[in-house]
């Protein structure tokens, strides 16, 4: 608990169109530690979402370090980032991003099936584990399209954690849902916090900011820490 | 709605694909046309490469034959050529008698010595005569005291001595030595217009039959046409099919689309109106390149012999294969029309 | 990894628009399984038509030599097979009670041959040197005068032919008719089998036995004694050539003409024109076969901007770039087997009802059956296997091209 899970030293990230330049991400630096849940807000097209992918090392940043684990993961191959978002990181979406033809069961499988680690038998095991941790069991064989907004967050939340990853990327995790079913899943995301996971949370939501343990603003390309009010 | 459907157009992958797929399809049908129509061409061609097959005959002829009357008969359509025969006439010089003849069906592996007549005043003569008589090349005779001519070849034939002339050397004598007209075969140029000319020739008084085996020989070929035709038309058909299923498709991609539009408000009957303007163009697009390729290969191509498919037959097919998918788009569209009612909106919207 | 493997399958089977995407991919090489059907059937008409008359290898040897002389002249040149004189072309009846069987009329079709036109003997030998009357049958003889029949579903029955095996090397005595002024009268010939023969599996010979010369002479001769003098004998002169292949044709025509003889052909239709229709189907199948594949081409790119979206989550979760191509290879050849599989039974379901349709409409490839070709099959599911691979790699290549532009 309270380790340092994901440390950035000086990102920088900038877009180029036609002759014009875009700062998006200046100078940020921060440390996430296991054990908190991160709210991250800012302004519409402030670099929230571009932050997230490079965080999860889905895009390479312009200058600068990616701590994962206190390993430098700044400058690694396409194929040992895919490694580490299998294994290290959980990703959840505002619209879920659930495979539609997928049933339950199966979309929380399949990253444990990128995993060459695991067996059938321990599989299956982890799976009925991790529905019985969002409180799920009874819809193991349904589709996305049978379950409701909130099922649906639990199933991509429950799937994120498959290979059990430290750290959880979250964009607009509420976005889609009501009230009583945002709080549903910030209290599992709170829970998860506690086992010791990282949590990170990019929103725009009060509730949210109310949740987490430290609120960090995105304001012109600087990372800084906020009140949660 | 017009701007709806230019919306339509934007998305460029799936405009691509579509009219790919319409323009692939239109290929086939037209090769397999093509096919179709090569294989009469074939017929046609093998018919016509017999001259036999093109030749008519004229036994009896109940009047007497002028110059004019010649003239006459060659200015009927598609006659190309008129050869008679007066094999039971003869010419003289002193005691030496020859029997005249027509060289029309003399070709040059027939000539032992010498060459073929190339002027009107040449003629050939056969073995027998060069042995009885004791003529060779370049020797003059002077036949009925009245036409001088000089032997360029002799044929390699034992019949009874005779004398070969160019048919309208051979037809100036006959008309003034009145010799009795034996055959007039009269060549066209294709096998097909030889009823037209026997109709022609039935009007200015000659009686003229085809060569016996003309229609034995065709009726056959055409039966082998037939068979193998009748592959073609099924592979068409099935096409056809697949032409369905590929409209299918394409239609039912637009279903979200459908969807939403409704919920904006739209009536079902202008979204499926859009939908079927918006793959006309996509049809109008595909065969127009299919058109452009076609010319433009025309052009590039030394298309003789082999691939000459005659520009009016090419539009004809394309004609027919509009049609098709015209005809398939609106069934498609009239079943999409029916579907829209019970669609389920939300739910396919909310299945992205 | 197999759990990988099956999860893919789900997925396809559960999607309608894989469904359909594999229902037209089974169509599009059913069509291409119809195209080939058709050529294959074709040829083989054509095959029939060239290679079943006799006929069609013959040519009347247009000289004024005489016969011994024209035998002299021809040898050497190549693809003429033999020179037989006029009057052995036509050919003759012969019947015998020894060759009953329950629908035929136990008479067969003799033609005369001499050892060098003679079919290739597989049990006895060619006609001996020595005098007699010898004659060379059919393996599974089917002794009936008309072979041929307008009934398409026409096929020689086990129990109408004979097996000549148990005649090789005996005499069977032979009737002939000689029909003369309104008057039949029978006259018989001892002729010794001494070899049989396998019929070529073109030809509509399966009743057509080989006399030597001696034997054809004998029976022209008893027949032609009571002719009428008004009716022509055969040109004493008169000879018939027989070129080995038609397509030989051409070349035989030159080297003759080149010692004066012109040939007459004996058949009605050009046989060239059987060569040429081949030729011609056959490249017309390959044009269209070819756009069979292209059009799977197309199909199979069609799916590229779902495919992306699905990369894209699976990135999310973690999968390496191989990964994502491999996975995208084996769904794309995943749906080439099913629609593969699919297209064999339609392809079966097709043949059997081309067979009905036919059945009821005779005269539409009359005796000619339809041509299944399973070598085709497998070659065209190579060719498409292939395809979908160089597909697949093409669209890895354009997705990972947008993935890299996100």
């Amino acid at each position: 608990m309270n380790n340092v899970v994901l440390k950035c030293q000086s990102l920088k990230k900038t877009y180029k169109k036609k002759n014009r330049k875009l700062v998006i991400l200046k100078d940020i630096n921060y440390e996430f530690k296991s054990g908190h849940v991160y709210a991250i807000v800012g302004k519409s097209g402030a670099g929230k979402t571009t932050l997230i992918n490079i965080l999860g090392l889905l895009k390479k940043q312009d200058s600068g370090k990616i701590f994962i684990l206190n390993n430098d993961v700044s400058k690694i191959n396409e194929n040992k980032a895919s490694e580490i978002r299998n294994k290290n990181i959980g990703f959840v979406f505002q619209s879920f991003y659930l495979d539609p033809l997928l049933t339950t069961e199966e979309n929380i499988k399949l990253p444990m099936l990128l995993n060459n680690s695991l067996d059938k038998i321990k599989i299956n095991e982890r799976v009925k584990k991790l529905l019985k941790e969002v409180e799920l069991e009874d819809r193991e064989t349904h589709f996305p399209k049978e379950l409701s907004g909130g099922e649906q967050q639990r199933v991509a939340i429950a799937r994120a954690l498959a290979n059990n990853p430290d750290i959880i990327l979250a964009d607009e995790p509420t976005g889609s849902l009501d009230p009583e079913n945002e709080e549903n899943i910030l209290n599992i995301l709170k829970s998860l916090a506690k086992k010791g996971k990282c949590i990170i949370i990019v929103t725009h939501s009060k509730t949210v900011r109310e949740y987490a343990d430290i609120v960090l603003e995105l304001k012109k390309g600087i990372l800084e820490e906020v009140s949660r009010d | 709605m017009i701007e709806y459907i230019k919306t339509r157009f934007r998305d460029h992958h799936k405009l691509l694909i579509s009219v790919s797929l319409l323009f692939t399809i239109s290929l086939f049908i037209l090769i397999a046309e093509f096919l179709l129509s090569y294989y009469q061409y074939t017929i046609n061609k093998t018919v016509d490469k017999k001259e036999a097959n093109r030749t008519l005959i004229i036994y009896n002829v109940t009047k007497e034959m002028t110059n004019q009357d010649f003239i006459e008969l060659s200015k009927i359509k598609h006659i190309i050529n008129i050869y008679e025969e007066y094999t039971n006439w003869n010419l003289k010089e002193k005691d030496k008698i020859f029997l005249l003849q027509n060289n029309y069906n003399i070709t040059n592996t027939k000539i032992n010595i010498g060459h073929n007549i190339n002027s009107p005043n040449e003629v050939l003569i056969n073995k027998t005569a060069a042995n009885e008589y004791h003529l060779s090349i370049d020797d003059q005779i002077n036949l009925n005291d009245k036409y001088k001519v000089k032997i360029v070849g002799i044929i390699n034939n034992d019949e009874i001595p005779s004398i070969y002339f160019e048919n309208k050397a051979l037809r100036n004598i006959a008309l003034q030595e009145q010799a009795f007209l034996n055959k007039m075969n009269i060549v066209i140029d294709e096998y097909q217009n030889l009823n037209f000319v026997i109709k022609e020739l039935q009007n200015r008084g000659y009686e003229a039959i085809k060569n016996e085996t003309l229609d034995q020989e065709v009726n056959r070929l055409e039966e082998i046409i037939n068979n193998i035709s009748f592959g073609i038309y099924f592979i068409i058909l099935f096409t056809i099919v697949i032409t369905f299923s590929i409209f299918n498709i394409l239609v039912k991609n637009e279903i979200k689309n459908n969807a939403l539009l409704k919920l904006i408000g739209y009536k079902n009957k202008n979204i499926v109106f859009m939908n079927f303007i918006y793959l006309l163009i996509i049809i109008i697009i595909s065969l127009l390149s299919n058109s452009v390729i076609y010319f433009f290969l025309k052009l590039i191509l030394d298309i003789n012999n082999c691939f000459t498919i005659p520009y009016i037959e090419y539009l004809s097919i394309i004609s027919y294969i509009f049609l098709l998918y015209f005809i398939i788009l609106v069934i498609i569209s009239l079943i999409n029309h029916l579907k829209l009612h019970k669609i389920d909106m939300l739910n396919i919207i909310e299945e992205s | 990894m197999k759990n990988y493997l099956i999860l893919i399958l789900k997925r396809i089977i559960r999607d309608f628009k894989s469904r359909l995407v594999i229902l037209l991919i089974a169509l599009i090489l059913l069509l291409g399984t119809i195209v080939s059907i058709n050529e294959k059937t074709t040829e083989e008409m054509l095959s029939k038509e060239t290679y079943s008359k006799y006929h069609n290898r013959l040519y009347q040897l247009v000289k004024k030599e005489s016969y011994e002389t024209k035998k002299k002249d021809i040898k050497g040149i190549p693809h003429i097979i033999t020179i037989l004189h006029e009057y052995n072309i036509a050919s003759e009846y012969l019947s015998s009670e020894e060759f009953k069987t329950p629908n035929t009329d136990h008479t067969i079709q003799a033609y005369t041959a001499d050892n060098l036109s003679l079919p290739k003997i597989k049990y006895g030998t060619n006609f001996p040197d020595k005098q007699g009357f010898y004659m060379v049958c059919p393996i599974n003889m089917y002794p009936n005068s008309n072979l041929s029949s307008n009934n398409i579903n026409f096929k020689i029955t086990n129990k109408d032919r004979i097996d000549m095996q148990q005649y090789l090397n005996k005499t069977i005595q032979f009737q002939f008719e000689n029909v003369n002024n309104m008057n039949i009268k029978k006259e018989s010939i001892d002729i010794k089998i001494v070899g049989l023969y396998e019929v070529n599996k073109h030809s509509l010979e399966d009743n057509t036995c080989y006399i030597n010369e001696s034997a054809k002479k004998y029976i022209y001769d008893t027949l032609n004694n009571d002719l009428p003098s008004y009716i022509e004998k055969s040109n004493p002169e008169a000879a018939v050539i027989i070129i080995d292949d038609i397509k030989n044709l051409e070349e035989v025509e030159s080297e003759l003409s080149k010692i004066g003889y012109r040939l007459d052909p004996y058949t009605i239709i050009d046989p060239n024109f059987l060569i040429e229709t081949k030729k011609i189907n056959k490249t017309y199948s390959l044009i269209l076969s070819i756009i069979c594949v292209f059009l799977l081409f197309l199909i199979l790119f069609k799916d590229t901007k779902n495919t992306l979206k699905y990369n894209k989550l699976l990135k999310y979760l973690g999968a390496k770039d191989n990964h994502l191509y491999l996975t995208n290879l084996i769904h794309n050849i995943l749906i080439i087997l099913l629609a593969f599989i699919l297209s064999l039974i339609l392809s079966f379901i097709y043949r059997g009802l081309l067979n009905i349709i036919i059945y009821f409409r005779p005269f539409l490839f009359s005796k000619n059956e339809i041509i299944f070709s399973i070598t085709y099959l497998f070659k065209i599911f190579i060719t498409i296997f292939i395809s979908t691979i160089i597909i697949s790699i093409l669209n890895n290549v354009y997705i990972k091209y947008k993935l890299n532009k996100n």
